[in-house]
């Protein structure tokens, strides 16, 4: 297995900042955010979804595929499906 | 030769606006034929390049194109698919047209003269002998304004395939390649595209091209690809986030930027059937059918 260039992110890490971003994005107090619920039921938009991604690529230092969203679209679910690409416990 | 009148889609200045930005950059992240085209993959691990060379030979035989004397190709981009043709057959005639410089005197430079490609849309394309086999993949999501009524798009797709079919010769097939709306209504499709990415470009339904191509042409194979849109996209995305900095010496941040947005917004639209990708196999209708004689219709 190749080795990461950098530390993997835990799946709680990732979770934080999934909630952080959304808040901002979303413009409602982090406490509100349901990470059970579909973040596009939140109000998220595609081109929103895709800035998502490209933040997330930023902050990862990794490409990451923009369907993912789609496929995991709740921010558990999401922060799950990073952190096992990603080789985080 | 130019020829300068202006298309009944997009205009030119519109097509260079996506077109013309520079080889070099989109040859960071196309296949080295540079298609820029829905490939056409088989199995998980399968590759871009041969899911590209895939297509090209999918294309060459539904067409009969391979080994086809006269081929012509409406929005051949870099050549991709005439030069793969060119070492099948080097007798042949291969024409290209293309609406952009770029890419007009990319392929001339690199084909050495064995292409002829024409900075021509194809409303002013006159042959001087019919085609054996027409492809156009990719150029069909330019021809109707996004402002234009269903009634007036569909009449410009029509005089599309009038023009094609005059121009094959009986027994001549036709390959169309396009990207359609699916799920999604015009309406819903964000605005991102038509403002910055393809402006003056407005997307056909499935049923538009039927219509448009009916009693010009027998439907011989038609397919929804969009699952392989989404990955060929993915795929160059991944392509270029890799060397997102030495596209942004050539090109500049903004424009890298503006290019990862669209490339993700668009393998979203294929990943969730907001739009589609068309694959359709035609046959010139070799006498231009009219309506069955009345006791056709009674007996059926």
């Amino acid at each position: 297995m190749q080795a990461p260039s950098s530390p993997p992110v835990s799946e709680q890490a990732i979770q934080r900042w999934l909630v952080d971003q959304l808040a901002e994005v979303l413009a409602v107090p982090p406490g509100e955010l349901r990470v059970d619920r579909s973040i596009f039921e939140l109000g998220l938009d595609s081109a929103a979804a895709v800035g998502l991604t490209d933040e997330l690529a930023e902050w990862l230092d990794r490409a990451i595929d923009p369907a993912l969203v789609y496929d995991h679209p709740t921010i558990e679910a999401l922060a799950s499906a990073l952190a096992r690409t990603s080789g985080a416990p | 030769m130019d020829h300068l009148a202006e298309p009944v889609g997009a205009s030119r200045a519109a097509i260079q606006h996506h077109y013309d930005v520079d080889n070099d950059f989109y040859a960071l992240w196309l296949d080295e034929t540079r298609t820029y085209s829905c490939a056409m993959y088989e199995g998980e691990g399968d590759s871009l390049e041969r899911a590209q060379a895939r297509k090209l030979d999918y294309i060459a035989r539904a067409a009969g194109a391979r080994g086809a004397r006269r081929v012509l190709d409406i929005g051949c981009g870099w050549g991709g698919l005439l030069t793969y043709l060119a070492r099948e057959d080097d007798d042949s005639e291969l024409v290209g047209l293309t609406l952009s410089r770029e890419q007009r005197d990319y392929v001339e430079a690199v084909s050495r003269g064995r292409l002829d490609v024409r900075l021509e849309a194809w409303e002013a394309h006159q042959p001087s002998e019919p085609y054996d086999a027409i492809v156009s993949v990719g150029a069909f999501e330019h021809f109707a304004r996004p402002d234009a009524a269903e009634q007036a798009r569909v009449a410009g797709y029509r005089a599309f395939f009038t023009r094609c079919r005059q121009w094959l010769r009986p027994g001549g097939r036709m390959y169309l390649q396009t990207i359609c709306y699916d799920r999604a209504e015009r309406s819903q499709f964000p605005e991102f595209f038509r403002e910055s990415v393809f402006p003056e470009s407005d997307l056909p339904r499935p049923h538009e091209v039927l219509a448009a191509a009916d009693r010009r042409f027998h439907l011989v194979e038609l397919r929804n690809d969009a699952a392989d849109y989404a990955r060929t996209l993915l795929d160059w995305r991944t392509r270029l986030w890799a060397r997102r900095r030495e596209a942004a010496a050539l090109v500049g941040e903004d424009v890298v930027r503006h290019f990862l947005k669209y490339l993700a917004l668009s393998q979203v639209s294929f990943h969730t059937r907001t739009t589609g990708l068309l694959r359709l196999t035609l046959a010139r209708a070799d006498e231009l059918l009219v309506a069955p004689p009345r006791g056709a219709e009674e007996a059926s």
